[in-house]
């Protein structure tokens, strides 16, 4: 093999070069800012290697490189990018009423060896790989996730991520060692093969259900979303934005990677468990976040109804569904990375909750703007991003004549609707206190406009959305 | 199909038998025990107890526990290849051996590093 044939690898193998460079640059930096500027360019740059680079698919033995897996990349990189300048602030003395947080070197070197996970796992050809990648995936949250210094609720977080995620662990270890009884093979090809020669094998069944039970978990779908509000609640803000950003994106990643290629011969078997577990995950999201006052486990509850949602597209034809489902994330990663940045600002001086956000309009009349239409873009109103992303995982599963179930989930997000407006009523209309007015930083505004524009762009101009399918489909 | 699995059936019965049999005996042919608030009591050269010994105490060796089992596994890859270094050392194993010590390597040196292995 010439250096040459590894170019396609090269995005991988920059990534762990930045990992492990992040994590040593901290022991010789005393402030840990060379670690956040390294982490910052070294993710731009794999960023515009992604988007950009060598365009050519490569395998090696059972790690894949395609087009599809590509894009997956790319979302990832930018997810964690926002998650890193989010966390700016939480690093600085004063900079968060909750806390500050200490050992940023370490905190980017776990993000990224997180991300190094995700991009195993959707580069996976094989059944070990992918457990791997999934397991480095979730590893290094479990450490972010207690990262609050001396905070009781950040440690809870922790411990019921560790437990959570080593319970589904060994849920989906347990349903691979099915498949491979079943099928003799751990690839991917062969695995394809086997399943379209025998679909009704109990054996594959029984691997299948200890699969979806352990992925199910990991994405948060109820009825396995039980543990999501406390951890939100508990880990710091950073960490919440990327649990429900890129965490969320692997394992729908995950979900993807699967059913829509090695097992999608099952999957019109599989239609009737991923419409009851669209229709719970949007209920239990919509009904719980209602009654929230706690910004973290709000974002919780709807990130549940959201991917409520986001299963309706795995109902749908193959490349459709795989374009709609990355359209979506990009669309709510957008919203909720502005969204978050708004809870970063107001949690400098107070609590990150629903009334910490009272008065925000008198406080800084454009944060209030931007909060109004990342309500408005979560719950799906037509100019906004949120709106086509919703519009493309309806269309997909539509397309297959789920008309009932697309219904149901138009229904809930009119209801969703009613507490979206809950915040905006907060910000508007809620009495203010004494609070002061907000002054934000040079680099802050230019994020928040960036990620404003984002959100009407993404919702009128589908040029994007073009694309990410062209690519996605593959 | 029955007859397949009978052998397999009559032994769980067994395992079963055996286990629960073993109790049932014990506790019907073996001496009664009494039971009485003293008998719960924890004993101490005849004194009664002064302290809780339900104390917290410091868990500082959990990183020691940590590191230990993390080197201890890495080791266990080490070693097949170590084991069949003749024959596989001209089939192309050496890049990705020597990748997974560097590796290795860097991680040892970062614990060095913070200090993980320093007893306080």
């Amino acid at each position: 093999m010439t250096l040459a044939e590894f170019t396609p690898l090269l995005p991988d193998l920059l990534l762990l070069a930045l990992a492990l460079a992040v994590l040593k640059i901290d022991l010789w930096s005393e402030d840990g800012e060379a670690g956040f500027h390294l982490t910052w360019i070294g993710l731009a740059g794999l960023a515009l290697l992604l988007a950009f680079g060598s365009r050519s698919d490569a395998v090696f033995a059972d790690y894949h490189i395609t087009a599809a897996s590509r894009v997956w990349k790319l979302l990832f990189t930018l997810a964690t990018l926002a998650t890193v300048f989010l966390s700016r602030p939480y690093f600085r003395a004063g900079g968060n009423a909750r806390g500050t947080l200490a050992k940023s070197g370490a905190f980017f070197g776990l993000l990224l060896l997180c991300m190094q996970g995700m991009f195993a796992l959707v580069s996976a050809g094989n059944l070990i790989v992918f457990y791997l990648g999934l397991e480095l995936a979730t590893m290094p949250i479990y450490a972010l996730a207690a990262y609050q210094p001396r905070d009781a609720d950040s440690a809870e977080a922790g411990s019921k991520y560790v437990l959570m995620g080593g319970f589904s662990s060994a849920l989906t270890l347990f349903g691979i060692s099915f498949l491979y009884g079943a099928t003799g093979s751990l690839g991917f090809p062969a695995l394809e093969a086997a399943v379209r020669a025998a679909p009704a094998d109990p054996a594959l069944w029984g691997g299948i259900f200890f699969l979806l039970g352990g992925l199910g978990f990991k994405l948060a779908m109820a009825p396995l979303h039980m543990w999501a509000p406390d951890v939100y609640q508990g880990a710091p803000t950073p960490v919440m934005a990327f649990l429900s950003v890129a965490s969320k994106a692997a394992a729908v990643a995950a979900l993807a990677t699967l059913f829509l290629s090695p097992l999608n011969a099952v999957r019109p078997d599989l239609a009737p468990c991923f419409a009851a577990a669209a229709v719970l995950s949007m209920v239990a999201g919509n009904l719980g976040a209602m009654r929230q006052k706690d910004l973290r486990r709000f974002v919780a509850y709807s990130s549940v109804a959201q991917v409520g949602y986001m299963l309706l597209a795995m109902l749908g034809e193959g490349d459709g569904s795989r374009a709609a489902l990355v359209y979506n994330l990009v669309t709510y990663g957008v919203t909720g990375f502005a969204l978050y940045f708004i809870m970063g600002v107001i949690g400098k001086e107070g609590p990150e909750t629903m009334s910490g956000l009272r008065g925000l309009s008198r406080r800084h009349p454009g944060l209030a703007v931007l909060l109004v239409l990342c309500m408005f873009s979560l719950a799906g109103v037509p100019p906004l991003a949120g709106f086509l992303g919703k519009f493309m995982l309806f269309s997909a599963a539509a397309a297959e004549g789920h008309y009932l179930l697309v219904g149901i989930a138009v229904a809930n997000a009119v209801v969703s609707f009613y507490y979206y407006m809950l915040v905006v009523k907060e910000a508007y209309i809620a009495p203010p206190g004494e609070a002061a007015a907000i002054r934000l930083r040079p680099l802050q505004i230019m994020v928040l406009w960036g990620l404003g524009l984002a959100l009407l762009v993404l919702g009128v101009c589908p040029a994007p959305a073009d694309w990410l399918a062209r690519a996605a489909g593959n | 199909m029955l007859s397949e699995y009978l052998s397999f059936i009559l032994y769980g019965f067994l395992v079963v038998a055996t286990g629960v049999g073993a109790i049932a005996l014990s506790s019907l042919l073996g001496p009664k025990k009494t039971y009485s608030k003293v008998k719960f009591e924890p004993y101490e050269c005849g004194v009664d107890q002064t302290e809780n010994p339900h104390k917290p105490f410091a868990l500082k060796f959990y990183t020691f526990a940590l590191l230990f089992i993390l080197f201890d596994i890495e080791t266990i890859f080490l070693l097949p290849w170590a084991y069949g270094f003749k024959r596989l050392l001209h089939t192309g194993t050496l890049p990705a051996v020597l990748f997974f010590l560097v590796l290795l390597g860097l991680g040892l040196f970062y614990i060095i590093k913070t200090r993980a292995l320093e007893w306080e």
